[in-house]
């Protein structure tokens, strides 16, 4: 699977999660790119964007998220995160008063 | 290659690997369902910083830290040096 649009992309993630939710792993993972690969002396930084990937170690999805659509991306794509990361644990709650304590 | 024992020492961390190269950094992370783990790592080629976490807690960080990187990411018109030296928001 190559280059989604960010809804695509965000959906596709979802899968990939429900997919691995009890054996293997979710990668994510983003970076810059400022200038076109193909032509690389000759193309100055013409609208920089952000490459955002993902894979299972078997399927790669990916999209590029440009700084108009990168607040409401990084929104949906944490909303993503967040609902697929029911392992994780809660942080365990402070205990208070006397535990422990030997008089 | 190295573990960070606290967020913040990583997130510093982090911070500095990528404003040293803005284009060759890579910000990513691994969430295994299995073991309910999150492992953060961000590399410019030349130095790598890595986090590990099975606390939920963590993911708020991971969001602003995401959104920082995302920020600069993104920025359009400047170049590496100039987002090296100056970030578009401190």
């Amino acid at each position: 699977m190559g280059l989604l649009d960010q809804d695509g992309f965000v959906s596709e993630l979802a899968k990939l999660y429900e997919k691995r939710k009890l054996g293997g792993s979710v990668w994510i993972s983003m970076k810059r790119v400022s200038r076109d690969v193909r032509t690389p002396r000759k193309q100055p930084i013409q609208g920089a964007k952000c490459l955002v990937r993902a894979t299972d170690g078997k399927k790669k999805i990916s999209c590029a998220v440009l700084a108009k659509d990168s607040i409401r991306f990084q929104l949906d794509l944490m909303d993503v995160v967040k609902a697929h990361t029911g392992g994780l644990k809660d942080q365990p709650k402070k205990t208070r008063g006397m535990k422990g304590k030997t008089s | 290659m190295p573990y960070a024992t606290t967020w913040d020492d990583f997130a510093e961390s982090a911070r500095a690997i990528f404003l040293a190269h803005p284009s060759r950094t890579r910000h990513s992370w691994k969430y295994r369902g299995k073991d309910g783990a999150l492992v953060f790592k961000v590399t410019n080629d030349v130095k790598t910083v890595k986090y590990r976490t099975t606390s939920r807690a963590e993911l708020r960080r991971l969001e602003d830290l995401t959104g920082w990187m995302m920020e600069r990411m993104t920025a359009e018109g400047v170049d590496d040096e100039e987002l090296s030296a100056a970030p578009p928001r401190a």
